[in-house]
């Protein structure tokens, strides 16, 4: 129990880190002139705060809370985390972040939808806009559950000072200070913050983790001691490779839930909250230097997130006074430092989580603002009213999540792994597949949207019980589970297609393909996971089958659908490997190569703006 | 291509660490997969480079 005296300075030093962030949304609500300095931050950041704004956006509570307590429970295999998400952020960096910014700079696209329907040339706004209702589904439950993790990280800790525990009260303090330097500063806010938190972050981990094996006898010794930490009821220590959750798993198992980790990386190339950073940065030849900063970052922060649950669970005292595991963290803390310290670690946890409800409000904000709202309907409206607008937009929906959390909420992590699920099958095939190649169409791009979206919808459903799963029989109603997600897709599709193509007969056959090649890997899945785990014991993880299976029918139903005109794709393509206009300033005046990348852009621009796909 | 070969190593690699956590020796996999990112990351700096390389080529 710490004494009143010392929860005194432990909220006064998170308060320290309140004033902070708030300051920095008061300082830099004057730099926001227009909706891309709203949107974007005007493409003016450096590369260190993109970097820091990238890692921050993602590492949410996940790595704050969650990951020291997979560590905790599950020892070395905690590892598997940071395997997946290092890869598949190093494969943003390389593939995507550098082809995304130069085009969408280009063309002025500011949102991920724009970007989807200036590449593809789809001109009626139906791939748009259905992206943009998606995203808005899927990120507005992601913010909820980081207020709702905020709350919780308060919560616990008044618990343990003597303050009050009302977890309401703590849910909204944390959603109305983010809310407010959000809705202030747009993406200069959040990117700052982003940074300031990531740092926060970072001491706070490097604080707790020295501590912690400063206690235990330095880090020679955590191996020693994790291979004598007993866990589970069959002989798993916290180094046995096939212990996950204290249970034992081998073989095809043991393969599936390690590939389920893996697949969490899955989810990178599709979250708009972290791909629209890329084409923030001031300058795309700095991505050099903000890939490097923000995979280090990475490395640094999921290693020493991680280990704080190792040490928490080495730790007697600590492993005996911990009942939750996600309490691993700020155990630690209260544990080992001095209240100042234990404020400045236990913030960290809280910074994460700001820091990804932050850009996820931002990016459903403009969602709305920019690719339903004034795309749709008001085409012409003056900038400081669409600023305005979009500060309207993000406070309405900062306040839905926050009535959500307050009322509705009650499991975190799932609804964050369902979001992030939910965007990086939808999305990732697709924002892979338009800067890598170049057949993809429209009415595939729109079938593989539907297929991620619902496969991520109806398994995590049907995990949870919800559905095709009467008195929690997994397996009464497999033949039903097996057709329903290729009947959605077919049916939607089939709408979607139709729209685009303006073709009947082309949209049914789209819609034929994507549900056939739904079916081919659906079905095996489900029967599969039947067969080899009949009582559902391990982790089936929805990316594992809805990411390829959405890229799969990006690739073939591409084949059965009519693509954009060569010469746009082309020139799509070419204006993502020539210097932007930003860049050109750069390039000796006059030279051949300014000449050709300029007659690139205008082509482009004047393509999308015959059509009004941006301004 | 620069891309494509990326990934391909990224599979790659993904798949040698799968491998040392079947060996179920954990200070294997453990350094290993260490290793095998440590190495990622340097061909990550090669992409990176590569990208400058290209562009400064594009401008002579």
């Amino acid at each position: 129990m710490v004494h009143w005296g010392t929860a005194e300075t432990i909220f006064t030093t998170l308060g320290v880190y309140f004033a902070i962030v708030l300051a920095i949304g008061f300082i830099v609500e004057k730099y926001v002139k227009n909706l891309a300095d709203y949107i974007l931050g005007g493409r003016r950041l450096g590369p260190y705060v993109i970097a820091f704004s990238e890692r921050a956006s993602e590492m949410s509570g996940w790595v704050g809370l969650g990951l020291p307590s997979e560590g905790f429970t599950s020892g070395i295999n905690s590892t598997w985390n940071t395997i997946g998400c290092f890869y598949a952020d190093l494969m943003c960096w390389t593939v995507i972040s550098r082809r995304i910014r130069r085009f969408t700079e280009s063309v002025g696209a500011l949102t991920i939808p724009t970007y989807l329907e200036a590449r593809l040339g789809e001109d009626r706004g139906v791939l748009r806009i259905t992206s943009a209702l998606i995203i808005v589904l899927f990120l507005s439950a992601y913010v909820g559950a980081q207020f709702l993790a905020s709350g919780k990280v308060f919560s616990a800790i008044a618990a343990v000072s003597g303050i009050s525990t009302n977890l309401k009260l703590w849910i909204a303090i944390g959603a109305i200070v983010m809310i407010i330097y959000t809705v202030l500063g747009g993406f200069f806010a959040v990117c700052w913050t982003d940074y300031v938190q990531g740092w926060w972050a970072v001491i706070g981990l490097v604080l707790i983790v020295s501590a912690g094996l400063a206690a235990i006898g330095g880090p020679a010794n955590l191996f020693n001691l994790m291979a004598h930490t007993h866990v589970g009821k069959s002989g798993l220590t916290l180094l046995s490779l096939n212990n996950f959750w204290g249970y034992s798993y081998g073989g095809a198992l043991l393969l599936i839930i390690m590939l389920s980790y893996i697949a969490i990386g899955f989810g990178w190339p599709g979250n708009p909250h972290i791909t629209v950073r890329f084409m923030g940065i001031k300058r795309p030849k700095d991505l050099k230097k903000a890939a490097l900063t923000a995979m280090i970052l990475l490395l640094v922060v999921y290693y020493l997130a991680q280990s704080a649950g190792w040490i928490a669970r080495v730790t007697p005292d600590v492993a005996s006074s911990i009942k939750d595991p996600e309490e691993a963290l700020p155990m630690l803390a209260l544990k080992h430092l001095n209240p100042i310290l234990a404020g400045v670690v236990l913030a960290a946890p809280i910074a994460l989580m700001m820091s990804t409800a932050d850009s996820q409000l931002l990016v459903a904000a403009s969602a709305i603002v920019e690719d339903i709202y004034r795309k749709t309907f008001k085409k012409s409206l003056e900038e400081a009213r669409l600023v305005l607008w979009s500060r309207i937009v993000t406070l309405v929906i900062g306040i839905a999540a926050l009535i959500w959390a307050l009322f509705f909420g009650k499991s975190v992590y799932y609804f964050v792994l369902f979001a992030w699920g939910g965007l990086g099958a939808a999305f990732g095939p697709i924002m892979l597949l338009s800067v890598l190649w170049r057949r993809l169409t429209p009415s595939a791009a729109f079938a593989a949207i539907v297929t991620g979206a619902s496969t991520i919808i109806i398994w995590k459903s049907y995990s949870k019980g919800w559905i095709f799963c009467p008195g929690g029989n997994y397996n009464a109603q497999l033949p039903l589970l097996a057709a329903s997600v290729p009947i959605i897709v077919f049916v939607v599709t089939f709408i979607g297609a139709y729209l685009i193509e303006r073709d009947g007969v082309k949209g049914l056959k789209a819609a034929v393909v994507a549900a056939l090649v739904t079916t081919a890997f659906w079905v095996p899945w489900v029967y599969i996971r039947y067969f080899v785990d009949p009582k559902y014991s391990a982790w089936w993880y929805e990316l594992l089958i809805g990411f390829p299976t959405a890229t799969v029918v990006a690739i073939v139903t591409s084949y059965f659908s009519t693509p954009a005109k060569t010469e746009h794709v082309e020139r799509a393509f070419r204006l993502m490997e020539t210097p932007t206009p930003s860049e050109l300033g750069e390039v000796s005046k006059g030279s051949e190569v300014k000449e050709v990348a300029i007659s690139e852009i205008d082509y482009v621009k004047n393509f999308v703006l015959a059509r009004g796909l941006v301004k | 291509m620069r891309e494509v070969y990326s990934l391909i190593v990224i599979a790659i690699c993904i798949t040698v660490i799968v491998i040392l956590a079947f060996t179920h020796i954990p200070e294997v996999f453990w350094w290993g997969q260490i290793i095998v990112q440590l190495i990622m990351l340097g061909i990550a700096v090669d992409v990176t480079m590569g990208l400058i390389k290209e562009r400064e080529e594009v401008g002579r």
